[in-house]
């Protein structure tokens, strides 16, 4: 299919190929080209083959064809009359960032930074223009770092980027949330809920149980159960969810100050009342230390104490949206005895105090964190906003508020602001921890370069035509709110994918730079694309790129926040991500890890996988020995 | 961070006859919160998928028909996947159970 000049305009670098037949003596134009972004599809089936002196699309345009020729044929220098000098093709590209001299024309983002090469001299940076005829840029050393740290490539190798003008920064707090830790080292079964030191006792399990079941008719049986970390090889049904447990001591949930037990997670699991375990599908039910990706920011910690509480629902209802609604809500009555207790715990029990600030940096780009939860069959809820940190109480559903884009202070998600009901595919699912310590919102915050206005949660309805309304008043609000950049972030894989496009789209038309983080890899695979889906950092963990069991395996961590804002902020400086290769590769991420960590000095982490967990191969005989 | 490089293959690798994917076509025979079943036409078998594996333009409803892609299932190890099998059994192991704890129940009464 033959371009427009703007698309040739865009691909002056790739290879030039007649996209029709042509005769001899033709004026080469755009509309003779074939369409580069195709050719990986035609040379996957044989149809093209570039050879290596294939010309390129600015060399050609001007041109004369020299020879008749038939579609499909890539242009040489041997066909070819008065090839062209592609440079003089070239307008502004990109987005210009004009740097930081005034002496400087505005055009040309293809600045090569050579801070990262350390050729530094008398405390300024050597910056040479590649377009623009010569222009030489001498550029104050602090400035540069602070472009230069954040010019870390991104889906590729690029090292483009510019320098930017230092922005007047108007720092302002605008909320404080401080948490209070209480460390917990046992857990103990008493007459009456408290903490005392650091063991937290829960009193009167019978009592607080039958409390649960008299108000959820759903839920049949409710019991607590305790797994001490000597003693992780213990058998759990599936994992509902994984969550902190905290209290307000002061103010709203999102500011004042919150109460947190350290050492101790609520780990909710249910099955039905045939013992069919509550979950889409396959879930993490089976040995903990199996089936836990410890450490993620959704799952247990090593060394936690779990406090089960296991909710057997109604016969079927596992399959319906008020099944794990009800077990959710159960277990809440059961946990809200535990934060009265806190509440009431002595001051002298605090480990640690931490402060943790909403500060906006009028200034600076303003970034807006999307984040895409799952919304479509009920089954999948987020509860948004309860009273308390991560209850059930006063929150609404995601579901019930049509999926349309809510926004939340950035201290509003990490304050226990989203209960999640989400019973996708355990590896990717953000549990209510996950949210808790989310990475991206935590990265985000400390991030000096950029001004994050808040947290948009946007749910996923199942039926195209409402992805399609939902998204477009994330498009309303990304307009409105005169964005200079986004992430864009999607829990699980799926047909959630589809309005995962259109929100990128949506932001993305309205000239924002957008980043999107999503589990993508073999299985989770892109549905749809459009242009501004052209820097996406992938979640995947797993070794073959395949969901599997294993307990927030796949969800976003510290090195995917990481990746995503360097692509971020070198797209918003008007740099360029390098195309992804056509089939997930593994080493991208590593190219890029390596990429950063070279540019920030600063060594990056990576989370471990599952392969890091025991795998018992002799389970046979231990479960066979007394089948039947 | 060499030694982190990974001579990694694609699972798609693993498959010998991933290009016999061809059409199918099934008709959605229920809908719950969780998923949506589907039969095979032809009687070819009958999947039950969770609700964000179909796309649709609209809520769907029972009667609708669907198409996909599939190729024939290929079986990858000679050797059963012990972890599976033992989570199986386990699992069959406790419905039993429960199902023998609500007989009890029953004849009681």
């Amino acid at each position: 299919m033959s371009i427009s000049v703007e698309t040739a305009k865009e691909h002056l670098n790739d290879p030039a190929v007649l996209c029709c037949r042509r005769e001899k003596g033709k004026l080469l134009e755009a509309s003779d080209l074939e369409d580069p972004t195709l050719f990986p599809d035609y040379e996957d089936s044989g149809l093209l083959e570039l050879p290596d002196n294939v010309l390129k699309i600015g060399q050609v345009l001007g041109a004369t064809l020299d020879k008749t020729m038939d579609a499909l044929l890539p242009l040489t220098p041997d066909v070819v009359d008065n090839i062209q000098d592609p440079s003089a093709q070239d307008d502004e590209e990109d987005t210009d960032n004009a740097p930081a001299t005034e002496d400087a024309t505005p055009a040309s983002p293809d600045v090569t930074a050579t801070v990262a090469n350390g050729n530094v001299s008398n405390g300024v940076v050597h910056l040479s223009v590649k377009e623009g005829k010569g222009i030489e840029l001498d550029v104050p050393l602090a400035m540069v770092n602070q472009g230069a740290v954040k010019n870390a490539p991104s889906a590729g190798e690029t090292k483009e980027t510019t320098s930017q003008q230092e922005p007047e920064v108007d720092e302002e707090v605008v909320r404080t949330l401080t948490r209070k830790h209480f460390k917990i080292d046992k857990v103990e079964f008493g007459d009456e809920t408290k903490i005392d030191g650091t063991t937290l006792v829960i009193g009167n399990t019978d009592e607080l149980c039958k409390e649960a079941l008299e108000n959820h008719e759903i839920v049949k049986d409710i019991s607590v159960s305790v797994i001490t970390p000597d003693d992780y090889h213990k058998y759990t049904n599936s994992i509902m969810d994984v969550q902190p447990i905290a209290t307000k001591e002061e103010g709203e949930l999102g500011e004042g100050v919150t109460r947190v037990l350290d050492g101790v997670v609520t780990v909710l699991t249910g099955t039905d009342e045939n013992g069919v375990q509550v979950g889409e599908f396959g879930s993490s039910e089976g040995y903990v230390d199996e089936n836990v990706m410890w450490g993620r920011p959704g799952a247990i910690d090593k060394g936690e104490i779990m406090l089960v509480i296991n909710a057997t629902v109604q016969a079927g209802t596992n399959r319906e949206r008020r099944g794990p609604r009800g077990a959710h809500e159960a277990a809440d009555t059961i946990v809200e005895h535990i934060r009265e207790a806190l509440k009431k715990a002595d001051d002298s029990l605090v480990v640690d105090t931490e402060k943790i600030e909403q500060k906006r940096r009028f200034g600076n780009k303003r970034v807006l964190l999307v984040k895409e939860i799952m919304g479509q069959g009920a089954m999948h809820d987020n509860l948004i906003l309860p009273k308390e940190p991560v209850g059930t109480l006063g929150a609404q559903a995601n579901v019930d508020l049509g999926n349309l884009p809510i926004m939340l202070s950035p201290l509003e998600v990490l304050d226990g602001g989203i209960h999640a009901l989400t019973c996708i595919g355990p590896a990717s699912k953000e549990t209510s921890r996950h949210y808790w310590r989310e990475p991206l919102v935590e990265e985000a915050l400390k991030d000096e370069d950029i001004d994050v206005v808040g947290v948009c949660l946007i749910g996923s309805p199942q039926a195209n035509t409402q992805k399609s309304y939902v998204s477009k008043r994330l498009g309303m609000w990304a307009e409105a709110m005169g964005l200079d950049g986004a992430i864009v972030t999607t829990e699980g894989f799926g047909n959630n994918h589809i309005d995962y496009g259109e929100n990128i789209e949506a932001i993305g038309s309205r000239g924002v730079p957008v980043v999107g983080i999503t589990y993508s890899a073999i299985q989770g695979e892109l549905v749809t694309g459009n242009k501004y889906m052209d820097a996406i950092v992938d979640n995947n963990k797993s070794k073959w790129g395949i969901e599997n069991e294993v307990l927030e395996n796949n969800t976003l961590c510290q090195e995917d926040a990481i990746r995503a804002l360097a692509m971020l902020e070198t797209k918003m400086a008007g740099g360029k991500i390098k195309k992804p290769e056509r089939k997930w590769n593994p080493n991208v991420k590593l190219n890029n890890i390596d990429l950063i960590e070279k540019a920030t000095g600063k060594k990056i982490e990576l989370a471990k996988n599952e392969q890091s967990l025991p795998m018992s191969k002799k389970r046979k005989e231990h479960y066979e020995k007394d089948v039947d | 961070m060499t030694d982190k490089r990974m001579d990694y293959s694609s699972e798609i690798d693993k498959l010998k006859y991933s290009s016999t994917e061809r059409v199918f076509e099934g008709v959605i025979t229920e809908v719950n919160d969780v998923s949506v079943k589907i039969d095979f036409k032809g009687r070819m078998g009958k999947m039950d998928i969770p609700r964000r594996l179909l796309i649709t333009e609209y809520d769907p409803k029972v009667g609708e028909e669907v198409g996909w892609l599939m190729s024939y299932p290929e079986v990858l190890d000679t050797e059963a996947n012990q972890k599976y099998l033992g989570a199986l059994h386990e699992y069959k192991k406790r419905m039993a159970k429960i199902a023998k704890e609500k007989e009890k129940g029953r004849t009681k009464e």
